[in-house]
């Protein structure tokens, strides 16, 4: 950071519609309390999910294992049920476009010969995906590894941007709180981890961070109009938050109901713009609550004031 | 007016930021060569398995005698080598298999069949070939020795001396007793001991011929007073003897895998399903940019700066696709979601841009103009860096799986970081500050 340099003019304050929003004006201990005791409840769904479910998200198949099959039938469930009575039948969901997803757990691979044997001479070509429990339980341990170690990096890589603890600690919460309300969101909404939910969190920590990292790096540095320069800052983060929220928007509404114009759905992308949309939301509290008060109070706390005049 | 306009789009044709973006962009459309036909838009780009349909299998080694011992390097190759010639035989070229190892070293083959139904990849997976050898009776007759149940310890091709002193490659197998009976008793009944550069020895897989030689001298020598039960099989001393010891040692095990197996994950996407797909993501993508193009409008009210930005946005995904392309890399479901990220997190930091430029106050400066193009190239260069280490452990993950979603985004973020965004920057400080 430029701290000498005392460059810093009064910010412009006109940055379009989002600098004329009204911004609840809360104090600092409001404005970083609220945030920690949302965050608090996002722990204690996970946690009660953890001890009821045993995984802090439901699984889906990429990390619990077992068959899926995708069949285009009006048959009812019952009908279903029965026509595959000789397989651990575990879930029949319906699709809005017709189509009947059908869940079945573990089979040894006798079963599962027999039932992909069946599957191509009656539904020939339908959408199928087995995973095997050695695979998914590989994938669990990769999955954990993959998500701690990209959040480590990125804390890294913010210790390194600002050498200042408490201004890196801040954005790290606010991060680590966007991933986990979205956690919460999705054990409420019973969005399952799959591989694309999955790649989504670790998206998020990537939009969660801009947004932080453009705050403190204008609000480090002289301590005059520290109010004026969030809110300039917030006129810019708001945009970027409401073109990710509109895009995401967008994305879950196609991806959902695509199939009224004649188009399958596309599963994926409908939970990947879920969770991000969670996850958005979350940051637009986390980072102008959360962070900006944690920042606030830092730079009127008498260390601030040593650090930075 | 007009004539500071036509300044400003002269000083920008000059800026080196704004050539490469047109050099990277012209290079892009050149990789993609989109063109028209058949009422369809056709591209350079590769699709993967969830765009163009196919079933995918992924197996895990296990060793035949120690389960629980890892897999050597050089047994998952020969693994690797062998499913190869196995899918190739079947008239599948290109077909990528590819090995994983994950956390625990336990290995892993990946095999994505593009347009192959489920059962008929499964059935090729798990295939054996029937092995025979054959020797040469008169002319073009032969007459059977043995199949493959007598073959035991094939060894990979490796170089040996032959005859001449020169090192030629061959590949060294053991016969069971009984085959090692077999094999004397047809080369004395067929005269190969007396005149063995008559007697040529053939080898069978699934009743082809892909080896034949003459019996060495020597062989034939040995043989006239006992049984032999370990032999090489010499192929020449050229990369094509080399390219045949591997046949050679692979089918000799009848296309049976070093290993034991074990599926542990496979499936089948229907190709009409993937096509869908690929429309319902195109359009998709198009009208997410619009939603994006409406919240900019919203807030910015100024074409000037809204198209300049639209269009960069654009220009980043045609770069990256651009670079796709040129890679040879197959765009799958998570190779989407990674533009999608792309898309955003780049729009994210032109409006940060944006901002930074706007806010030069009354009266901007060349100078104040680079500062804060500059303090926002910093906050920029921060968050991409943290967007790239965040995807780098996905390229472990799900062996593979995720791959494409982790190099799509760290690719755009470069393409953002190193080529639109300085020249946007450039751009919109122009308009800006005309």
């Amino acid at each position: 950071m430029d701290e000498k340099k005392g460059s810093a003019d009064e910010p412009e304050s006109d940055l379009g519609p989002f600098s004329k929003l009204k911004w609840p004006d809360l104090r600092a201990r409001e404005a970083i309390g609220i945030p920690l005791a949302v965050l608090l409840i996002a722990l204690l769904i996970t946690g009660y999910t953890l001890l009821t479910v045993g995984s802090p998200l439901h699984l889906g198949l990429d990390f619990k294992g077992g068959t899926v099959v995708t069949l285009k039938t009006d048959k009812s469930d019952a009908q279903l049920q029965s026509e595959f009575s000789g397989y651990p039948l575990s879930l029949i969901a319906r699709d809005p476009s017709g189509s009947a997803m059908l869940r079945f757990s573990q089979m040894d691979t006798t079963q599962l010969d027999s039932l992909t044997g069946y599957l191509s001479k009656n539904y020939p070509g339908a959408p199928l995906e087995h995973t095997g429990s050695t695979f998914s339980a590989a994938n669990q341990s990769q999955a954990v590894i993959a998500i701690v170690a990209a959040f480590v990096l990125m804390a890294l890589v913010i210790f390194v941007i600002f050498r200042d603890f408490i201004p890196c600690i801040a954005v790290i919460t606010s991060a680590f709180s966007d991933i986990m309300i979205a956690v919460a969101l999705m054990n409420i909404f019973h969005i399952e981890l799959t591989f694309g939910t999955f790649a989504a969190l670790l998206m998020l920590i990537g939009y969660s961070v801009d947004t932080d990292i453009l705050l403190t790096t204008k609000v480090l540095g002289e301590r005059k109009y520290l109010e004026k320069k969030i809110t300039s800052c917030r006129a810019t983060g708001l945009t970027m938050t409401g073109a990710a929220i509109a895009a995401f928007g967008v994305l879950y509404i196609i991806s959902n109901f695509a199939y009224l114009a004649g188009f399958s759905t596309i599963p994926v992308l409908a939970s990947i713009s879920t969770v991000m949309i969670f996850g958005l939301v979350a940051d637009v509290m986390n980072t102008w609550f959360l962070n900006s008060g944690l920042l606030k109070w830092y730079m009127e706390s008498p260390q601030g004031r040593a650090k930075y005049g | 007016m007009a004539e500071k306009a036509q300044g400003m789009w002269a000083k920008l044709i000059s800026d080196w930021r704004v050539w490469v973006l047109i050099i990277a962009l012209l290079l892009s459309v050149l990789f993609l060569a989109p063109g028209y036909s058949d009422g369809q838009l056709k591209t350079n780009l590769k699709f993967g398995l969830d765009f163009e349909g196919g079933s995918f299998v992924k197996l895990k080694l296990f060793n035949n005698s120690s389960p629980n011992e890892p897999i050597s390097p050089q047994t998952l190759e020969l693994t690797k080598s062998i499913m190869e010639l196995k899918i190739n035989e079947y008239g599948l070229k290109n077909t990528p298999v590819n090995t994983v190892r994950d956390d625990q070293g336990n290995a892993y083959v990946l095999i994505d069949f593009a347009g192959i139904p489920y059962d008929e990849a499964m059935s090729i997976v798990g295939k054996q070939g029937k092995f025979e050898m054959r020797i040469q009776t008169q002319g073009n007759n032969s007459t059977h020795i043995l199949y493959g149940d007598d073959v035991q310890g094939v060894s990979d091709p490796t170089p040996h001396m032959d005859n001449n002193g020169q090192t030629a490659y061959g590949v060294t197998f053991g016969l069971t007793k009984a085959g090692a009976e077999k094999f004397q008793k047809a080369c004395i009944d067929n005269g190969a001991t007396t005149d063995p550069n008559n007697h040529y020895v053939m080898m069978l897989l699934d009743d082809k011929v892909f080896y034949s030689r003459p019996l060495s001298a020597e062989l034939a020598n040995s043989l006239k007073t006992k049984p032999e039960d370990t032999m090489i099989a010499m192929t020449g001393a050229d990369a094509e003897g080399q390219t045949m010891a591997k046949t050679v040692s692979v089918h000799m095990r009848g296309g049976s895998l070093p290993v034991n197996v074990q599926v542990v994950s496979s499936g089948q996407v229907p190709a009409e399903q993937g096509a869908m797909f690929k429309t319902a993501v195109v359009i998709a993508m198009m009208l997410a940019q619009c939603a994006i193009g409406a919240v900019m409008y919203f807030r910015y009210r100024e074409p000037r700066i809204i198209l300049p930005m639209f269009l960069t946005s654009i220009f980043e995904v045609i770069i990256l696709l651009g670079v796709a392309a040129f890679i040879g890399w197959e765009i799958d479901l998570p190779s989407v979601a990674g533009i999608i990220a792309v898309i955003g997190t780049g729009i994210d930091q032109l409006i940060i841009i944006t901002d930074e430029v706007m806010t030069t106050g009354r009266a901007p400066t060349t100078k104040k103009i680079l500062q804060k193009l500059s303090s926002a190239f910093k906050i920029i260069v921060s968050s991409a860096a943290t967007v790239v280490v965040a995807m780098v452990p996905l390229w472990y993950m799900g062996f593979g799986a995720l791959k494409g979603f982790a190099i799509v985004t760290i690719l755009g973020v470069f393409i953002g970081i190193l080529i639109t965004r300085p020249a946007y920057g450039r751009i919109i400080s122009d308009i800006l500050n005309k």
